[in-house]
């Protein structure tokens, strides 16, 4: 790589950005505006951006990764002069284009064409430029004969094709590249990104942001992390996606994980309330947690009262996983015998009984998640009804899993497989058996 | 082909111990060089404006014709055979009529720019956040757009003048008053533009106060139909004395303290529109 500095075309320099918090949205500002001798009581301060530094040169693809709120637009409007800086400097050479958000500038009734020729001057081509690349245009749209119809009338795939394809016709020195750009249906998206991919080997530089990190990680060999507005690291990619991982899981995923189970902890009990549960904790080493590691052992402790001797009563437990909507598993009591699976029943005198269930390992995906406990009798093929089951409690307790290794990170929910060993067995193929 | 600043860099310090002139100087110099870069985009907005006005109707394009011709038409009428209003006694019928187009052309203008001008960065919001769009040339795109009903009305002035034989030679000095408008319009625009973001009641203000001006003006009242009070009442109202100046160029006559008036306004608006729009370019994306 070159490192002369004729090369840098984009140089931040220690830029801090805080936006105004108005106390009021509507009049916070005009009165801010008018009584300019105490402005500062009508707003709280808010650091959006603090102190970032960064260069970037020609042919440079970086990628900007963060959480939500971490003030990746904030720089990226202030790098394309959407915003002021507040201190520190921003130097830029050549033209900057950003694709923020598609769609600006779009009349519904004007026709396809005319959209694509509003929509390229809006974002800084002649219109001889414009003229040369039309065909282009409507031809990576896979539009067809469309183009001369009103775009109100177009499928919501067709206008999300159209839209990318006039964003994506633009060829500046600096392009910033905003996240959800791709979407419409999976051809397509596979599409967008074969063409993003052909922008960032085209030569220009180009600032990525997604929060898709295998995309990341596939276009672009730089990136920088941002959380809280402070840059937390500038450099390989692999090396910032992965320290962007080990924060998300260390507070994010908590965090995110307690909301969602919190949303979805109205608690129901149904059933014929033969049997109370008390309490229920997970126990790993003895110690009560709501954190379990995949693969590692695990106890869940029921504290329950029966309010009759119950005879042939077993214990199901319903998990939600915070990542899909459906059950994502049901933990039954097997036992596996010579011909069939059979319940595990046991009996509940009258009285307060504290059942212990021993996983030796917990196999399931990493990700939070709800336990909706019941005892239901055995005596009738499980199926979910109020006169078979003593007791429904939805939602009862919530906990997290993760790997041990937090750096594998979801791809949707998963489950760690174990491989009791490996044995290759070379099968002798016809023609030397005959 | 639109403007770009090949190099550009964004500093915290603005030179603020360079002269006031100076600034100034730079900064209109600045303003009239995108104005002029961007013309044609301004242009291609402005037809597109028209064309998003009009897409879909039957006769298009031409309701930017036949509405302002109905409502002069309208006028016309009303004021030559219902009011049968005249100026003087040796006076014609065609001579108030007249002068009340020659006013009406003018207060047209005037108006739609204003009264558009709170809400032009308002109703492009995503486009301005989203985009380096160049808001300088908001103003033009509108009086562009809306240039149609004050033309159709001069054209019906010229033709009724030729008619009437009262078409006079200085109605080629119409571009120096149309100038000075222009410059009064921009400053107006981009000052109220600005303002306009963060005190939406601007829109509401400025519509009440044009709504009631138009009475207070010589659009509708010449000289000889009211007292001298009234008269100097009615100088008070500042667009008046651009009404007037237009008024010289059409009828031939001449108010010097008017056109002074008119000219140390347009060029003061211009002056602080230029100023305002420099200082809060960026900063105004924050209160979108």
């Amino acid at each position: 790589m070159n490192t002369s500095d004729a090369d840098i075309v984009l140089d931040v320099k220690n830029v801090c950005k805080n936006f105004k918090l108005y106390g009021d949205p509507v009049t916070g500002p005009a009165k801010a505006a008018l009584k300019f001798w105490k402005r500062e009581s009508y707003y709280k301060v808010f650091p959006a951006v603090t102190d970032i530094s960064f260069t970037a040169r020609r042919g440079e693809v970086i990628g900007i990764v963060g959480p939500n709120g971490a003030g990746k637009t904030t720089l990226l409007k202030m790098i394309a002069g959407l915003l002021p800086v507040d201190s520190g400097s921003i130097t830029v050479r050549g033209k900057v284009s950003a694709l923020l958000a598609l769609g600006l500038g779009v009349h519904p009734e004007f026709s396809g064409r005319e959209n694509i020729i509003y929509g390229g001057l809006l974002m800084g081509m002649s219109r001889a430029e414009i003229e040369k690349k039309i065909d282009d245009i409507v031809e990576f749209a896979e539009i067809g004969e469309f183009i001369n119809h009103p775009f109100r009338t177009y499928s919501s795939g067709m206008r999300a094709r159209l839209l990318f394809a006039i964003s994506m016709s633009i060829d500046p020195d600096i392009m910033i590249i905003d996240e959800a750009l791709a979407t419409g249906d999976s051809y397509f998206v596979q599409k967008c990104q074969r063409k993003i991919q052909e922008l960032c080997d085209s030569g220009a530089t180009i600032l990525f942001v997604s929060h898709n990190l295998y995309q990341v990680e596939e276009l672009t060999d730089r990136c920088i992390y941002i959380r809280k507005g402070e840059l937390q690291f500038d450099g390989p990619t692999r090396i910032a996606v992965d320290t962007y991982i080990d924060d998300i899981h260390d507070e994010a995923s908590v965090t995110l994980a307690t909301k969602t189970l919190q949303s979805r902890s109205a608690q129901k009990v149904n059933g014929t309330g033969d049997v109370i549960v008390e309490e229920a904790t997970f126990s790993v080493d003895g110690e009560p947690t709501n954190q379990l590691q995949i693969g590692h052992a695990a106890k869940l402790i029921l504290g329950i009262e029966a309010l009759r001797d119950l005879h042939g009563c077993t214990v199901g437990i319903e998990l939600l996983s915070h990542k899909s909507l459906t059950t994502y598993a049901f933990v039954q009591l097997f036992d596996y015998g010579a011909d069939e699976q059979k319940l595990r029943a046991f009996d509940l005198p009258k009285g307060r009984h504290e059942i212990v269930l021993d996983f030796n390992h917990v196999f399931i995906g990493d990700g939070a998640y709800s336990a909706t406990i019941e005892l239901y009798s055995t005596d009738h093929d499980y199926k979910y009804s109020h006169d078979t089951t003593y007791c429904r409690y939805e939602n009862f307790l919530s906990f997290h899993c993760t790997y041990r290794n937090k750096r594998i990170f979801g791809r949707g929910t998963m489950c760690e497989v174990p491989v009791g060993g490996v044995s290759i067995t070379a099968i002798p193929s016809a023609k030397e058996g005959a | 082909m639109r403007q770009v600043d090949n190099e550009r860099a964004q500093h915290h310090q603005p030179d603020k111990r360079d002269g006031f002139s100076l600034i100034m100087f730079t900064v209109i110099a600045r303003l009239t060089r995108s104005l002029f870069g961007n013309w044609q985009f301004a242009c291609a907005m402005a037809g597109r404006d028209a064309l998003a006005l009009n897409r879909g109707s039957l006769l298009g394009l031409a309701w930017l014709a036949v509405r302002p011709l109905i409502q002069v038409g309208a006028y016309v009428v009303i004021v030559s055979y219902v009011f049968q209003t005249r100026l003087g006694e040796q006076q014609g019928r065609f001579d108030y009529v007249l002068y009340v187009l020659s006013g009406l052309v003018v207060w047209q203008m005037v108006q739609r720019a204003l009264e558009d001008a709170p809400s032009l960065l308002r109703d492009r919001m995503d486009i301005v956040k989203q985009m380096a769009y160049p808001i300088e040339t908001l103003p033009v795109t509108t009086m562009l757009a809306h240039v149609t009903a004050p033309a159709v009305g001069l054209c019906t002035y010229m033709v009724l003048a030729l008619v009437s034989g009262k078409l006079t030679w200085s109605c080629l000095l119409l571009p120096v008053p149309a100038l000075l408008l222009a410059a009064l319009l921009l400053g107006l625009s981009w000052s109220m533009m600005i303002v306009g973001v963060v005190i939406k009641d601007l829109r509401e203000v400025i519509a009440v106060i044009l709504g009631l001006l138009v009475y207070v003006s010589p659009v509708l009242v010449a000289e000889s139909m009211v007292s001298d009070t009234m008269w100097v009442l009615l100088m008070l109202n500042p667009l008046a004395h651009v009404v007037i100046a237009f008024r010289d160029v059409l009828l031939g006559t001449f108010h010097p303290s008017s056109w002074a008036v008119f000219a140390v306004m347009s060029m003061g608006s211009l002056l602080f529109g230029a100023w305002l729009l420099d200082h809060m370019k960026q900063t105004i994306n924050e209160y979108l």
